[in-house]
């Protein structure tokens, strides 16, 4: 037995869960390898270790009530998400709208924020928590402002690019209408040059 | 003659309507929760927020039981789902500050508040692993789950999760300070 095929037999060695031909391969292989014998011992040591653990007594906390509710169509599960999307699409529609200057007004979206983060008391324990511990105000808002700069920064890329376009097809279209234009011309010259005889053949 | 009632009657009965059900079924894993989120994550305040996340994702997914298997296995790929997703949020609001955002600097304050020596010292070893190691070394050997159970929890094979705790042990073979535990 290569030692590649004895280490993962190792776990079920220390299981006892190894048929007795295995087991008896596997016990060949130790007898010759000190490198798998070793990680047999680190086995059995973290195993050992394991069990010294002290387990500390959960502290007192206030678990959700069955009262709330157990919904099996799935919109509580999807209740924070949509609550979320919710919030950023309004935060991200109150920065995106402009002051008389133009420039965004942050004092508006802090008012939001401070309106809207922090759940009231008619709002169930899990939701409560669930929005406390995800992160706190100011982390929540910076990555907002981010968020608000890259939707930005495309939006300007996006209107770059829409502008570079309608330059190049109205550039086409003044290039075309200058060439009808010579066309009507060089038609005129040339109908103006056949003679009242030639009209008439 | 009247010994404990089932995880599975527990749950049914939970989701019949029974608060008295729903909190034996609390009592009974809370605390194996609590010290599983303690060991992941390292400190107890994170422990404590861990593991009401993990009961409120078994508050919000029971009527998805099926029953079908042991309770305690689906109630732990719950946690190890929250664990990742929580380790995660952290390792974003920290990356900043640290070098491996892979790895959790041990906070020695916290540490301290782990109640006995031998507490602290397999913390500190713990903390020294990889997330996805530490997992494996947590399901393993303080969960006692089967690697079937184990890779059905982390969404890996059985081979992957033998890999990670073979990695797992190389490293902690040479951690004296877990030596010093025991």
């Amino acid at each position: 037995m290569r030692c590649e095929d004895a280490r993962f037999r190792l776990f079920d060695y220390v299981d006892h869960t190894l048929a007795d031909r295995e087991r008896a391969d596997l016990d060949e292989h130790l007898d010759t390898c000190s490198s798998c014998r070793s990680d047999l011992e680190s086995l059995s040591d973290l195993s050992l270790q394991a069990k010294v653990w002290h387990d500390l007594p959960a502290p007192r906390w206030q678990p959700p009530r069955v009262g709330s509710g157990f919904d099996s169509s799935g919109l509580q599960q999807w209740f924070p998400s949509l609550a979320s999307a919710l919030a950023l699409i309004l935060v991200a529609g109150l920065y995106l709208q402009p002051t008389q200057n133009g420039l965004p007004a942050p004092g508006n979206s802090g008012q939001t924020m401070a309106g809207t983060q922090l759940p009231g008391n008619t709002m169930p324990v899990s939701a409560r928590a669930d929005a406390l511990r995800i992160s706190n105000r100011l982390e929540r808002q910076q990555e907002l402002q981010a968020l608000v700069q890259l939707l930005r920064a495309e939006m300007d890329r996006r209107n770059e690019e829409t502008e570079e376009s309608l330059r190049y097809v109205i550039a086409h279209q003044l290039q075309g209408q200058q060439e009808i234009d010579d066309l009507y011309q060089y038609i005129r010259k040339v109908s103006l040059d056949i003679t009242p005889e030639q009209e008439q053949m | 003659m009247f010994g404990e009632a089932p995880d599975n009657k527990l749950v049914a009965r939970a989701l019949a309507g029974s608060n008295s059900a729903w909190n034996k079924l609390i009592k009974r894993y809370e605390r194996r929760v609590y010290n599983y989120a303690l060991r992941m994550v390292g400190n107890p305040d994170d422990a404590q927020d861990m593991m009401q996340e993990v009961f409120m994702g078994v508050h919000r997914n029971l009527p998805g039981y099926r029953g079908d298997g042991v309770f305690a296995a689906w109630l732990f790929r719950i946690a190890s789902f929250r664990c990742t997703d929580f380790l995660r949020r952290r390792r974003f609001h920290s990356s900043f500050d640290e070098a491996d955002g892979d790895r959790i600097s041990p906070n020695e304050p916290a540490l301290e508040a782990m109640a006995t020596h031998a507490n602290e010292q397999i913390s500190r070893a713990l903390l020294d692993l990889p997330v996805e190691q530490r997992h494996v070394v947590e399901l393993k050997f303080f969960q006692h789950f089967t690697f079937e159970d184990i890779a059905n929890q982390l969404g890996i094979s059985p081979n992957t999760a033998k890999t990670r705790l073979y990695a797992a042990l190389k490293k902690l073979k040479s951690h004296e300070e877990l030596r010093d535990a025991m």
